[in-house]
């Protein structure tokens, strides 16, 4: 029994999160620079290609400042997770060139042992992982020596995987997983005892967790099947009785518990599952099984003319499945099923559309949905669906480029267009003679207050009075020395003394009022001067924005359709794989129903042969009850080979 | 009949291996080839998404809006609404997943233009269920005196505990 598709879903959910603080504690690290921030919103939405864009751009434009060892981390692990693991390794070991923390270091040699794993290099993983320190979080410490014995358990150094287990403590699932594998070790070097102690210990688990439902099922599963292989069936029962009856793995469980019950000679007891097995889905091996075996027992008990009717009925249902097989066969070739795979929305870059999609039901669904969960398959996919979406961009920027080419071309017009008008001398003079005409004025406020120019500061029915004063004043002095002049010089003294106190009087506001006023002049007139300032620069700068991005333009589409051609290309090269790899799984199962058929032929035949040679020859048919003496059991004396309980192989997985 | 079809069968078994073997090796050819283009796509993406942004947001009118969640239990964000200078420029309806990824701690950047120097004003309206899973919706403003640098705003989304209410503020940042 292997861990290896469970391990590495759990392994592919993790992956990245190693990366970032604080996920998967239900507390989000914080984000210091908010390109960062942007290509975690893509990568949790599993948008790879623009979460790698986010960082590859924010890493041009120098905009991390804050988290650029998180950055790093996280575009090293995006490029894994979509499929860069050139890129990838490349990057983790560029950041261990540099001198990084201890606690970064860690991480990055984590990741890097991870991607030799992917990779199938495991001495290098195993070399990596021994250069981790003591800084991984304790949930990845856990992780680490789980990763580890996985790679002892692959290359059957048990010993060291046991040695890694023992003693293991971590949180509620590593631990179960590291027991688990513990179990499969032990079980390995022909420590029994102890390695079936430790599946029981897993077997048992009282637990609501389903991930930790399904590593119980396993558990129990293999503990079934490596009870059965020992001849302790009653004990094998027992194990498989644990497997959940809806969970994934019940159909091989139904299966073995029938076997268990059959080797202790319960036959009529075996038939019991193996009769809801036969209601359930024919796509299943242990399900196709089942109808063998349910024949094969019947015969057992000493009836064959049912166990002929159940021949007959497995041979019709193996028929029927491999009539729909055939047909399937005929539509994939045909490239129906490339035709359903293409994804429903363009821009789909998670490629989730096509696990929602319908697909025609020329595609006989169950067998796709068996063949969707093969990870050669899955990989393939992957990578159609990511050819797919290239193709998307590309052809995106495709479009664009010509609109960029569009709005340079209107934008170098407008400048063409409006520069003699900035650009003339007219503006100029004008704001120059202001700047004169306000000089001007600001030298003849500064008189006034030198010469404390009351009559400056007059209003305009002042200025009239003050005019018809001098008048008068130049009137009187013509009448010098007349004495009859002298009320009249009385007079003007006063109102030109009231007039003069009133203007004094109010010297220091009026004074306030013209300073304010040339204030504000000049506050305008700098504010025109920067604004022509700003203008005439804007301007001198505006060939900026159109100069050198035709040639930027022009060099991009190129590339876009140098890349275009080769996606294409590889998009068909990886349309054949698809198809190639739904055609093999096709023909796998092909086989095994042709096999299963052989097998229920010949033991038609042989029961035919069983009766014709029974004497009397019964009438029509045998009571399903009725004996019949020296019928012939399968050559091997086994049950059908492919029914035989399988043993528990017991390799850890991932 | 049947010994032609064993052997026909024995044939293909032993055929089986070499023919794996073979389009192993050419699947990890064509991989590899997948891998590089893959890589070269990104190159080329990140430098149109830079000449993009040269061309239509030049740094010296460039102005973003960002948005974040940070805890996002007292409110659960279903769209948002921005308005600059009351000039509706962004509007945005929330998936489920586009909400989870901004509560795990992803920033989403709800808009990208050109502000000419300057004061505006930027306002923000919020809708989607509050405390209590009540339909809850509020707004959050903020003046911004734009330069010749390019400038980024940052709507938040908070939780504030002691009031058992959602907080909203716009954070400028430098």
């Amino acid at each position: 029994m292997s861990l290896s598709a469970s391990r590495r879903w759990l392994s592919a959910l993790l992956a990245g999160l190693l990366l970032i603080p604080g996920i998967g504690r239900g507390e989000p690290g914080e984000v210091q620079d908010l390109p960062y921030g942007l290509s975690l919103y893509h990568y949790f939405q599993d948008r790879y290609f623009s979460a790698i864009t986010d960082l590859m751009v924010a890493d041009e434009r120098g905009t991390i400042a804050h988290q650029k060892g998180e950055a790093d981390l996280l575009l090293g692990s995006l490029y894994l997770a979509y499929g860069l693991e050139k890129a990838s390794g490349r990057l983790f070991e560029r950041i261990l060139e540099q001198q990084v923390e201890p606690a970064v270091a860690d991480r990055v040699w984590f990741n890097l042992a991870r991607l030799r794993y992917e990779q199938g290099a495991l001495d290098e993983a195993v070399t990596a992982l021994e250069r981790i320190g003591e800084h991984l979080p304790p949930v990845r410490e856990a992780e680490r020596r789980n990763l580890l014995a996985n790679i002892f358990l692959k290359q059957k150094q048990y010993d060291k995987a046991i040695a890694v287990l023992q003693d293991f403590a971590g949180d509620a699932a590593w631990e179960a997983y590291a027991r688990f594998n513990l179990g499969v070790a032990l079980v390995k070097t022909g420590r029994l005892d102890e390695g079936i102690d430790q599946l029981e210990d897993v077997g048992d688990l009282d637990t609501d967790d389903w991930e930790l439902l399904a590593l119980r099922d396993k558990a129990n599963l293999a503990l079934g099947f490596a009870w059965l292989r020992a001849d302790q069936p009653k004990a094998s029962a027992d194990a498989f009785a644990r497997v959940r009856l809806r969970g994934p793995l019940s159909n091989k469980a139904l299966l073995g518990i029938g076997w268990a019950w059959n080797r202790q000679g319960l036959l009529e007891r075996s038939l019991v599952p193996w009769m809801e097995l036969k209601v359930r889905s024919p796509l299943d091996p242990a399900v196709q099984e089942s109808l063998l075996a349910i024949p094969y027992t019947i015969e057992q008990l000493d009836k064959p003319k049912l166990a002929l009717v159940n021949y007959t009925d497995a041979s019709a249902r193996f028929e029927q499945q491999l009539a729909e097989i055939r047909q399937l066969r005929k539509a994939v070739a045909e490239g129906e099923l490339l035709r359903a795979l293409r994804p429903g929305n363009l821009d789909d870059e998670s490629g989730e559309s096509i696990y929602r999609a319908t697909l025609p039901k020329t595609l006989s669904v169950p067998y796709i949905y068996r063949l969707m969960a093969s990870n050669d398959f899955r990989s393939a996919l992957r990578n159609y669906q990511d050819l797919n979406y290239l193709d998307y961009v590309l052809v995106r920027w495709e479009r664009y480029l010509p609109v960029f080419t569009l709005m340079l071309k209107e934008r170098r017009a407008a400048y063409e267009k409006k520069l003699p008008a900035v650009t003339s001398d007219r503006l100029r003079a004008e704001i120059a003679d202001l700047r004169r005409r306000r000089d001007e004025l600001a030298a003849e406020l500064a008189r006034v207050e030198e010469e404390h120019d009351l009559r400056a500061l007059a209003n305009a029915d002042e200025a009239e009075l003050l005019d018809t004063l001098a008048d008068l004043r130049k009137r009187l002095e013509k009448l010098a020395g007349n004495p009859d002049a002298e009320a009249a010089r009385d007079r003007y003294r006063l109102f030109h003394g009231i007039l003069t106190w009133q203007i004094e009087a109010d010297y220091v506001p009026r004074m306030w009022r013209l300073k304010r006023g040339l204030q504000r002049l000049d506050e305008a007139l700098e504010e025109t001067e920067a604004q022509y300032a700003s203008l005439r620069q804007a301007w001198q700068k505006a060939p900026r924005t159109f100069e050198g991005f035709d040639d930027r333009i022009r060099g991009q589409l190129q590339r876009i359709r140098r890349l275009k051609a080769r996606v294409e290309g590889l998009r068909r090269k990886q349309e054949k794989t698809v198809e190639r790899l739904a055609l093999a799984e096709i023909d796998r199962q092909e086989q095994r129903l042709k096999s299963y058929l052989v097998r229920a032929r010949f033991a038609q035949a042989r029961i035919y042969d069983r009766l014709a040679r029974m004497q009397p020859p019964p009438p029509d048919v045998v009571g399903p009850g009725d004996p019949i003496p020296g019928a012939p059991i399968p050559s091997s004396g086994k049950p059908p080979a492919e029914a035989a309980p399988a043993p528990a192989n017991g390799e850890g997985g991932k | 009949m049947n010994f032609l079809r064993a052997l026909g069968l024995l044939l293909l078994v032993l055929a089986l291996p070499l023919t794996a073997e073979e389009s192993a090796d050419e699947q990890a050819g064509l991989n590899e080839q997948i891998q590089d283009l893959k890589k070269e796509v990104l190159d080329l993406n990140r430098d149109l998404f830079l000449l993009e942004e040269d061309l239509l947001f030049p740094a010296n009118t460039q102005f973003s809006v960002f948005l974040s969640v940070d805890a996002g239990k007292l409110f659960h964000l279903d769209s948002v609404q921005l308005k600059i200078d009351d000039k509706l420029v962004a509007a945005h309806l929330y998936t489920e997943r586009e909400s989870a990824a901004l509560v795990r701690g992803g920033v989403q950047r709800l808009y990208v233009g050109n502000l000419a120097s300057g004061k505006h004003e930027i306002v923000a309206f919020f809708t989607g269920k509050g405390p209590n899973n009540r339909d809850y919706k509020r707004a959050t403003s903020v003046v911004i005196d734009k330069t010749e640098d390019p400038q980024f705003i940052e709507l938040k989304i908070l939780d504030d505990p002691s009031k058992e209410q959602p907080e909203f503020i716009a954070k400028v940042w430098e």
